[in-house]
């Protein structure tokens, strides 16, 4: 893959991340030494393993479906920068383009 | 209509249907709809550092017994991915799903078409994955409010292939499946309260190869709107296609939201490409294997599900195809005529016993406004009542009152013909008696029948009636009193 400047903005706006031209500039050569690195480490012999993946387990081994503790709703709307009501509130996500 | 050449609609319907289990589906927190919001929540859901899921044998076991219902295949080893997006209802930053190993493949849905016929809708995959939170927006204000307790609930997505060519076949499709999870138990296929909630994905084919660009349709909240939506766009996108020449090669596809004040779709966004949600395998989380086991045993399981049983019922039974609907409209009631139909004999009479249910019994359920389960008569005793009639024991009008006594109290009714001698009176020599009184009481009744007042005769028997407390056979006793009468 091509480590370009370009794939540097996809990347920075898919993560919600605001890079400055300088900073684009700066780290698509860090980008890239970090593929080449990967690289490297994709050309080991590894056998038939799939090394992204772990082997697999039995269906016994999974979590029995019985009720555990739940967290307290004030210490945890107490992390949020607001809340009201008992519901987070976050700036207006919905945005509707009436068009046509 | 509009006045442009009319296209062929072809509708593939995405399908997310909550699993009826206790806890959500990556940890052990309970999910119940209408609970008080951020009640409902662990560090999983939450997305705390250090969290890390740990996967519900229930939810699968749940998404399998549905996928084998549909006549998927079920994976020998499946897997989980991250899908990962930015959206205030998900604060992981990414979903967990299934991407290349999808626990169920290649279903289908057998509906009916427009003009009756058997068709089936073939299902492309079904995967097991987590529910985001929900959020409201304020009216025309700047914040969005966000509750997590349904975050981490487990969902079966149901992707359907493109086979859908009508909102009738749309409407009949969800129908289908709502029926289907009903029998099942596997999820509560609720649309209002969100445990099944679908989005057509909807275009438009015109005859030499031109298409619309595929349009999602979200926000659908039943399945009347899904069949508005569908007919909306189909006209909106015939539009679009002949005034503005919008096709599939010129125009991304993209995502609208139904309006149910306004009956329209709204546009909402431009959809992001595949590549966009970098799915890679959820490090957190093992793959699964499916022993074949385990999928024959669940398999083995399955209930007779409603399309064979209306057919069982039409065919076997000689039902009508109406009261075939009627009866296997709610696997409640369907199992509980089941139970009545099951005498100590072999079946009883089909079609009385259906009588009695979609007459009386359903009847009373409207009246009273409860369910089949807060009814104190069981199906046996029903049976009971169907078997005193069949053999001739009572008559039909105790049979009714009967009826109504054992709905509230439950007793049997066998037992109590028995006990207050309601048996239907069918001895010649009581009959005559009986009608020999009734001439008497009524002399002039009879004088008037003999000088050809037809009428006359109903007030003789029903004092004959009378002088047999209500139990006498009817026919015996027109025989004799035609006989007397002369």
């Amino acid at each position: 893959m091509e480590i370009d400047e370009g794939l540097v903005r996809k990347i920075a706006e898919l993560a919600r991340l605001e890079l400055t031209e300088e900073e684009v500039h700066e780290i698509a050569p860090q980008l890239r030494r970090i593929f080449e690195h990967v690289d490297r480490i994709q050309q080991l012999e590894v056998g038939d393993a799939d090394p992204a993946t772990q082997d697999p387990i039995d269906l016994d081994a999974l979590r029995a479906d019985d009720a555990g503790e739940t967290l307290d709703p004030d210490s945890v709307l107490r992390n949020a920068p607001a809340h009201d009501d008992g519901f987070f509130v976050v700036p207006r996500f919905f945005d509707e383009e009436v068009e046509d | 209509m509009s006045e442009h050449s009319a296209g062929r609609v072809l509708v593939g319907m995405e399908v997310h249907l909550q699993l009826k289990t206790n806890t959500k589906c990556f940890s052990p927190t309970p999910y119940r709809y209408g609970a008080e919001p951020n009640t409902l929540i662990d560090p999983v859901v939450m997305g705390l550092p250090g969290a890390l899921p740990v996967l519900n044998r229930e939810a699968v076991r749940l998404a399998i017994r549905t996928g084998l219902a549909l006549g998927c295949e079920v994976a020998e080893v499946t897997k989980w991915d991250r899908k990962n997006y930015f959206y205030p209802d998900l604060p992981k930053g990414y979903q967990i799903s299934q991407y290349d190993q999808p626990l169920c493949i290649d279903g289908a849905i057998e509906i009916d078409d427009d003009d009756g016929n058997p068709k089936r809708v073939r299902i492309r995959r079904a995967h097991l994955e987590e529910d985001t939170g929900k959020s409201t927006h304020d009216e025309g204000g700047a914040a969005s409010r966000v509750d997590l307790n349904r975050a981490g609930a487990p969902l079966l997505e149901i992707v359907s292939e493109p086979d859908i060519a009508s909102a009738g076949e749309a409407m009949r499709y969800l129908d289908a499946l709502r029926e289907i999870v009903a029998y099942l138990g596997t999820s509560d296929g609720n649309m209002q309260e969100g445990n099944l909630r679908c989005e057509p994905n909807i275009n438009v084919l015109f005859d030499g190869g031109g298409k619309t660009p595929i349009v999602e349709v979200k926000n659908l909240n039943s399945v009347r709107n899904v069949g508005l939506a569908i007919e909306y766009e189909t006209e909106r996108q015939t539009r679009a296609y002949h005034e503005r020449g919008q096709t599939m090669e010129n125009t991304p596809r993209s995502t609208r939201g139904w309006d149910d004040d306004k009956g329209v779709t709204v546009h909402q966004r431009f959809k992001e490409s595949e590549d966009d949600y970098r799915y890679f395998p959820e490090p957190d989380l093992p793959p699964v294997t499916i022993t074949r086991d385990f999928v024959e045993a669940e398999r083995e399981a399955l209930p007779e599900l409603p399309r064979a049983r209306r057919a069982r019922y039409r065919e076997a039974l000689g039902l009508s195809e109406y009261d075939a609907g009627v009866l296997t409209a709610e696997p409640a009631l369907s199992a509980w005529y089941e139970q009545a139909l099951a005498g100590p004999e072999g079946t009883r009479d089909a079609k009385a016993v259906a009588n009695w249910i979609q007459g009386e019994l359903l009847r009373y359920l409207n009246d009273q406004k409860i369910d089949l389960a807060a009814v104190a008569l069981t199906p046996e005793g029903l049976g009971e009542l169907v078997d005193l009639r069949a053999a001739g024991s009572i008559n039909s009008r105790t049979a009714k009152d009967l009826f109504r006594e054992v709905i509230e109290s439950g007793a049997s009714p066998a037992a109590l013909v028995a006990e207050r001698r309601l048996g239907q009176v069918s001895d010649r020599g009581a009959v005559e008696a009986a009608v020999r009184a009734a001439m008497e009481a009524q002399a002039k009744a009879v004088e008037a029948f003999r000088a050809g007042n037809e009428k006359a005769r109903g007030r003789i028997f029903g004092e004959a009636m009378k002088q047999l407390s209500g139990r006498g056979d009817p026919q015996l006793v027109n025989e004799v009193l035609s006989e007397l009468l002369g």
